[in-house]
């Protein structure tokens, strides 16, 4: 029995972080969301955006895919460098790209039909 | 580089915490349930490993639930033990008083040659010398030969053979191994004492053991 409440305790741990791990995510995401919507074609709110991605990148990768984070990261980056080059529609359709990826990172932490099968 | 190293010392820390909690069963003869589960710990944990896109965290998470389900259902199964019957196999008689039950054998899927092999290899090639032959969980045969083909024992023959037990190896490589000691009953007092009259330091030992008998065996190590 001591190793069953061993195991129960290391599983209650687990099922605890992946719940606060689950909600940081959509947290964060929502956060992000939010800042690259307000993001302008004269390139403001992108210091904001940059700002709260590298505060949470870390914690981010710890759990989700880095393929997906680094998407992510290349995103952002894109913004700031068609901000500097004045290419407005650029800058447009990868703020568009960023909400399509900040979605996907939301949806891999909800329990549903289409992530379980 | 440095990655890889580190996610596969986390791995590893993990599978071993891990099959520890599982128990010595896991190491060993296995049950379906079990070797499913070591199946899958094992492409879980080189998942990680390998492909540097996948968190580590994706690795531990299912090595944990498996863990779970694999110490929940042992015990589960202790407390209700009609459910054994439906998570793992029964024991099943192939050989009865020296008469194959041939729709056992079907029934497992065991071939006459199979059989004839199993006996011959637990040294009871004649089935009519078998008692009983189980095919047990773990896919084993157990061989119970009749009494009249059994090897005689002591108590057969009316001699009193002196229990030796097991060899306690209380030096190994030089070195006092504290555990088996303690095990053997002794104290390190008495095993300081043995080491004085020995005809070698205690550096030169390759093993040092006592057996239940009180018997004591010495072996230095080469060219010692």
């Amino acid at each position: 029995m001591k190793i069953f409440f061993i195991s129960l305790v290391i599983f209650g741990v687990m099922s605890g972080v992946i719940i606060f791990n689950s909600m940081y995510i959509n947290e964060v995401a929502a956060e992000l969301e939010e800042l690259a919507a307000a993001v302008t074609a004269e390139g403001d709110g992108i210091s904001a955006l940059e700002d709260f991605w590298d505060r949470n990148i870390r914690k981010i990768e710890f759990s989700v895919n880095h393929t997906l984070v680094d998407a992510i990261e290349i995103r952002i980056k894109n913004i700031r460098h068609f901000s500097e080059a004045g290419e407005a529609n650029s800058l447009e359709r990868e703020v568009m790209l960023l909400l399509e990826d900040l979605k996907e990172l939301k949806r891999l932490d909800e329990i549903s039909v289409h992530n379980i099968f | 580089m440095l990655t890889v190293f580190m996610r596969t010392f986390i791995v590893y820390t993990t599978l071993i915490i891990a099959m520890r909690l599982m128990g010595k069963r896991q190491i060993g003869e296995l049950e379906v349930s079990e070797l499913v589960t070591t199946f899958m710990l094992s492409e879980l944990a080189t998942t990680p490993i390998q492909n540097l896109d996948v968190p580590v965290i994706h690795a531990v998470i299912p090595i944990v639930v498996l863990l779970f389900i694999e110490v929940l259902t042992s015990v589960v199964l202790i407390k209700i033990p009609f459910l054994k019957s439906i998570v793992s196999a029964r024991p099943n008689i192939l050989i009865r008083d020296g008469k194959i039950d041939q729709k056992e054998l079907k029934s497992n899927r065991i071939s006459l040659e199979e059989l004839m092999g199993e006996l011959r290899s637990g040294q009871c090639p004649n089935i009519s010398d078998v008692a009983y032959a189980i095919l047990e969980k773990n896919g084993k045969l157990t061989i119970v030969p009749k009494a009249k083909s059994s090897p005689p024992t002591a108590d057969d023959l009316g001699i009193k053979p002196q229990e030796s037990g097991i060899l306690h190896l209380l030096i190994i490589d030089g070195k006092i191994c504290e555990n088996n000691l303690k095990v053997s009953g002794k104290s390190r007092l008495w095993l300081e004492k043995e080491i004085s009259k020995l005809p070698c330091p205690m550096k030169n030992i390759y093993f040092f053991g006592i057996d239940d008998a009180e018997r004591i065996t010495l072996v230095r190590k080469e060219g010692k």
